[in-house]
């Protein structure tokens, strides 16, 4: 048997606005997702420099309190939804196929409606704003019974989260079967970049949470509009059922988000370090034991709702319990560093700040885990800056690391490594100046979704709102990187980094072209 | 893609198939264990009342289901074309649908076109008849496809 290898140049691929409607290539639909998540990025940021300018000084300055609320929520929902879940998509439909030595997803038609269903959820999301009413002012937690007070605007946020779920189950469905069916001749599944891994654990994760939500979100609409009373108590519903329902969805959502993350992590270290993974058997079981542990510990979100001191106990020790494969990744990663041949490159920085930050947000996390303080905590802005340093510093900072890892290979072009440092030390530096002194202020008390506060904490709100504008405008920054990069970019180098070891880098060219890997290669 | 073996009879002989890393029984394993999580979760909140979700979990393992039986049906697909001294013989398997093609070598034609969207259809025509090929690969391997087949066609038949 010979294996045919020819590519045939002479074929581009299509152009034209047809191509992007239409596209099933995984490399088309995974630029229209990070350019899809970028943008709502911005959008979810001006909501979050709304937030910011209201909070600059004590007083009712800048908008109305309800519009404030709905900033909240419409901030949340499009960072979560929009922003961040959309980028890691992104980034496993442009290298999920690559890395497998796959010719492209499963289902690749599923793959072009998962990604269409996007925007118009996001229309949903932003029009909301300008419905009779405004938006929902709910939070992203969309907690009953307040629900049922608001108007119009909090139905098309649960028609948005409907389609938005369904994106997502699509989307899980088509990468669990491409990374189960479609990897090359001799990728054992031990043999896979944990970039993959981390993403087969992510879409059981979304497969899992998704109908939960869309359950809750569902009982929120008839109740409000049919007459049930799932969580109504004047009728003989329960409102704190919605919570756990949330967070039986919430906070596998958070791994949801923080796996993929890991996973790009684990990537770009050892790439940096010029060493292999330190530990990857043990990296790929952490990291399934985080994703079930996150279904056993959702009500550690929901101690002040009041519950036995048995299951106080529980939530407590399970939650601690999750520091455990925590601790084995961040060990396995410093470890990876070590006695490594490190360089500094953006990637790299991104990388190592991820490292530093999100590694900050655990502690916090377990600081949070524990009943009592948490009693004292909740609802504050110490619980702010815990999952920002999670979400921002862990999510954000690894997908710019993974941005800046495989743009030669997406575009063929090298970004600008001056500005990029430049883009790494405004972000951590204004990143921990927005969100390091909201745990001062939650811990005297400050509480979090209020737009007025009390003088006490004006100085820790003055820095914050400082920060935020300087992290805000540092992404201009990274815009402008982008639009260099791909205008006038420097041609890259066949293999950009020295240590990448994946398929993507060793059987490709730079950059990969539409097609790639016709035939699989074979791995050894 | 792989070029197998002309055989008896034949001077050129080519066929696409999947490359299925997993087992049947891995996907069982890993679509059934879904299936039923998402299932036991599903009872579990109508146990306690939030019967809606229920309804949600069964259209997604409804979405499992189809999703592991398009794997299963689509295993064995494959397309083998084989060319002889008189003809040209195109035969695939999609799903439980097998077709075979027998066209005349001295009037086949190897056709490319581009739709709109910017997929490519690669087809032979003979008289009139168009019979498609390369539905396994992807737009580039399809014109390689093309260009061997073109090249083949056009040698001497008792080469």
């Amino acid at each position: 048997m010979e294996a045919v290898h020819e590519h045939d140049h002479g074929h581009d691929h299509p152009s034209g606005i047809m191509r992007w409607v239409t596209t099933t290539n995984h490399k088309d639909i995974g630029t229209m997702y990070l350019w899809f998540s970028f943008t709502m990025f911005l959008v979810g940021g001006v909501m979050a420099l709304v937030i910011r300018a209201e909070l600059f000084q004590p007083g009712l300055q800048v908008v109305e309190p309800e519009f404030f609320n709905q900033m909240t929520t419409l901030h949340g929902l499009i960072m979560v939804f929009g922003a961040i879940m959309p980028a890691f998509v992104g980034f496993a439909n442009w290298q999920i196929p690559m890395m497998i030595g796959a010719p492209d997803m499963a289902f690749p038609r599923m793959n072009n409606w998962s990604f269409w269903l996007l925007p118009p959820a996001a229309m949903l999301l932003v029009i909301s704003m300008f419905v009779p009413g405004g938006s929902a002012g709910v939070g992203w937690t969309l907690y009953a019974p307040l629900t049922v007070q608001q108007g119009m605007g909090m139905d098309l946020v649960i028609f948005a989260v409907h389609i938005l779920g369904m994106s997502s189950i699509m989307g899980s469905i088509n990468i669990i079967t491409t990374i189960l069916n479609m990897r090359a001749p001799g990728m054992t599944m031990m043999k896979m970049p944990l970039f993959v891994w981390t993403w087969l654990i992510t879409a059981y994760l979304l497969i899992a949470a998704m109908p939960v939500l869309a359950g809750a979100v569902t009982m929120t609409l008839t109740d409000r509009h049919f007459g049930t009373n799932f969580f109504n108590a004047a009728g003989g519903g329960d409102p704190v059922l919605f919570q756990h329902i949330f967070w039986f969805f919430g906070h596998p959502e958070v791994y949801i988000i923080a796996i993929p993350a890991f996973g790009v992590v684990s990537q770009v270290l050892p790439a940096f370090s010029r060493k292999p993974l330190f530990g990857y058997a043990s990296m790929v079981y952490a990291t399934a034991s985080i994703a079930i542990l996150s279904f056993l510990v959702w009500a550690h979100h929901m101690y002040t709702v009041g519950m036995p001191v048995e299951a106080q106990l529980y939530y407590m020790f399970a939650t601690m319990l999750i520091a455990v494969p925590t601790g084995v990744k961040v060990f396995n990663w410093v470890a990876t560093m070590w006695k490594g041949s490190l360089t500094f490159e953006t990637p790299m920085l991104f990388a190592i700040g991820f490292l530093f930050l999100f590694t900050l947000g655990g502690f916090t996390g377990l600081v949070l885990s524990l009943t009592p303080v948490d009693v004292q905590l909740h609802d504050t802005y110490y619980v702010v800056a815990h999952f920002h340093y999670v979400m921002v510093a862990g999510a954000l900072f690894s997908a710019f690391a993974g941005v800046y890892f495989w743009l030669p290979k997406w575009i063929g072009k090298m970004y600008d490594e001056k500005l990029g440092k430049l883009h790494f030390w405004l972000s951590i530096i204004f990143f921990n100046v927005t969100f390091f002194v909201q745990h001062f202020s939650g811990l005297a008390g400050m509480p979090r979704r209020i737009p007025d506060y009390a003088l006490q904490f004006a100085d820790f709100n003055m820095i914050s709102s400082i920060g935020a504008f300087g992290f805000g405008l540092s992404q201009l920054l990274f815009l402008y990187i982008l639009v260099k990069a791909i205008r006038s970019g420097e041609k890259a180098p066949e293999k950009p980094w020295e240590g990448a070891d994946t398929l993507e880098w060793t059987h490709l060219p730079t950059p990969a072209p539409y097609h790639s890997f016709e035939t699989p290669p074979t791995v050894k | 893609m792989w070029t197998v073996a002309a055989g008896e009879g034949a001077q050129f002989a080519i066929v696409s198939r999947r490359n299925n890393s997993s087992s049947q029984h891995a996907r069982l394993l890993v679509f059934g264990s879904l299936g039923l999580f998402t299932l036991s979760v599903g009872i579990g909140f109508a146990l306690i009342g939030a019967w809606p979700v229920m309804p949600f979990a069964g259209i997604e393992c409804v979405a499992l289901f189809l999703a592991y039986r398009w794997l299963q049906s689509h295993d064995d697909d494959f397309e083998l074309i084989t060319i002889d001294a008189d003809h040209v013989v195109v035969q695939a398997r999609d799903g439980s649908k097998v077709e075979r093609h027998q066209l005349n070598r001295h009037w086949a034609q190897v056709v490319t076109e581009e739709s709109p969207g910017g997929r490519v259809r690669v087809f032979l025509r003979v008289h009139g008849r168009e019979v498609d090929f390369g539905r396994l690969l992807v737009d580039d391997a399809r014109l390689s496809l093309a260009k061997r087949l073109r090249e083949q066609l056009s040698r001497p038949v008792d080469s």
